[in-house]
């Protein structure tokens, strides 16, 4: 792609798909033509930035502040860039800054007011975690918190004697329903290996909890 | 027996009990780490086990793979090429605001130099108030040939001042993506100008700096030091420091005795390398 000959708006894709760095960076370092080059290393990333932030749960305006404040950053730090990873990473952790700090900043202006999380409302008074925790909400009278609690203990030695690995893909399925894929991203496994470990570990588990859980098909 | 309840729920609640004890979160720089598979075994599996019970954190790691693989998340809205310019547009003027700090830290170095009496204005400031002030006169007196002259210096003086350098340092581990060398500083003769980042420094309405050598002695203090709009604390760096590697610590104003808020490692060269 040539520096000057190319629409920003209409092509919004890396100019280097080699997981190089990106050339508007380069020229950018070299002080060749530095504004065009930080306006299309800008055109090329602000819809990237500005969905991260939409993902966090900020609103468009707050999101426009944000993605506004991510690029100033990248503005000043962009000569201290070493190539050596991909732009897209750094502008990442740059992003990712913001965010924590944005949070951090919001709960600093809320530290008046404790952070209450749902869990530790729903475990009133005296909760103070131990098996009886999870039989909390069920509200069946005796035999069923007894059943709930049972349950419960079943599950978590069931658990805990499967592979820590195993262990976590089933976490993340159950507990977040994530697909394979993101869940061999987050374990930085082949899916091929979460799949694998999701369908051991439904064998065991099935021995184990056939009798205190209905679905065990996760 | 009542019918048999489905895994989720009280899978939850174990793991709901499991997250209360949740140790600090990584940092980005750390999940870029884990990432790249640059993170020892031992921390690896903390961090997986962190990530499979933090779900800001686990979200956090799938939108590194999103910047990583330059594919924004399909549930977000896209956004108008219309919008995508008028953010460019809106940018812009902020960026121009920070493409010449040198001016600032020069009219700071130079009111230091004066004897830093008063309040500090900035020379821009300084600048409007003489452009008014020079048209009134040219106005009312007519004196040609003296607001001439006026206004010539006073181009004169709004010029950016390239003699001071400006040296940027980041925080220890406040920017790895950016630079994790040791920003090297060619000696004190010229008194360069110090911008510390405050990346990740909480906001306090006044800090204090310290600087110590490399023996870890205390050699000099900075005090009433304030947040610039650019996110930076300046200060002109003395004369007669000696070489070698150094720390500024940076506090909240009247909160030494506690741990700094952030730390900055330099090394100071007995010879100006250019």
């Amino acid at each position: 792609m040539e520096p000057h000959s190319t629409s920003p708006s209409s092509d919004p894709s890396p100019p280097s798909g080699d997981g190089s760095s990106n050339r508007w960076v380069e020229q950018w370092q070299q002080g060749i033509d530095p504004e065009e080059s930080f306006r299309q290393i800008f055109h090329q990333y602000y819809r990237l930035v500005f969905s991260f932030f939409v993902k966090k749960g900020f609103s468009a305006e707050e999101c426009n502040d944000l993605a506004q404040e991510t690029f100033l950053r990248v503005y000043k730090s962009l000569g201290t860039f070493r190539r050596e990873s991909r732009f897209e990473t750094w502008l990442f952790q740059i992003s990712a800054n913001i965010y924590r700090n944005t949070l951090r900043a919001q709960s600093t202006r809320k530290r008046d007011a404790p952070e209450v999380s749902l869990t530790d409302l729903t475990d009133g008074p005296g909760g103070g975690g131990g098996e009886s925790d999870v039989a909390q909400d069920e509200g069946g009278g005796p035999l069923e918190d007894l059943l709930t609690s049972e349950r419960s203990r079943m599950l978590h030695e069931a658990l805990q004697d499967l592979p820590s690995q195993m262990r976590r893909c089933v976490i993340l399925r159950v507990d977040r329903d994530l697909k394979y894929r993101e869940i061999a991203d987050l374990m930085r496994v082949s899916i091929d290996t979460v799949k694998a470990h999701l369908f051991q570990a439904r064998q065991l588990l099935k021995v184990r909890l056939a009798d205190y859980f209905a679905d065990l098909n996760f | 027996m009542s019918a048999k309840p489905n895994l989720q729920p009280t899978l939850q609640a174990l793991i709901d009990r499991d997250r209360r004890g949740l140790a600090e979160h990584p940092t980005p720089e750390e999940l870029v780490d884990y990432h790249a598979g640059e993170l020892p075994a031992e921390e690896q599996d903390d961090l997986r086990n962190h990530l499979v019970l933090c779900h800001d954190c686990a979200d956090l790691l799938l939108d590194l793979v999103s910047f990583a693989e330059f594919t924004p998340p399909e549930q977000t809205p896209s956004l108008a090429d219309g919008e995508v310019k008028n953010a460019w547009q809106n940018l812009q003027p902020r960026l121009m605001a920070r493409e010449e700090p040198l001016p600032a830290v020069a009219q700071l170095a130079e009111w230091r130099r004066e004897g830093g009496g008063g309040d500090f204005v900035p020379r821009r400031r300084l600048m409007q108030a003489y452009a008014i002030a020079a048209t009134l006169l040219v106005g009312v007196v007519g004196l040609g040939m003296w607001a001439g002259s006026l206004q010539k210096s006073l181009q004169e003086a709004s010029k950016p001042r390239i003699d001071i350098p400006v040296v940027y340092i980041p925080p220890e581990g406040g920017t790895r993506g950016g630079d994790d060398e040791t920003p090297v500083i060619a000696g004190t003769k010229n008194r360069p100008v110090i911008a510390l980042q405050l990346i990740e420094v909480p906001e306090h309405p006044e800090y204090s700096a310290t600087l110590f050598d490399g023996t870890g002695q205390a050699v000099w203090e900075i005090p009433r030091l304030h947040r610039r709009d650019d996110e930076t604390l300046t200060f002109e760096l003395k004369d007669g420091l000696q070489p070698g590697k150094c720390e500024i610590r940076l506090f909240a104003s009247g909160g030494k005795q506690s741990e700094p808020l952030a730390k900055y490692p330099l090394i100071i060269s007995a010879e100006k390398s250019h």
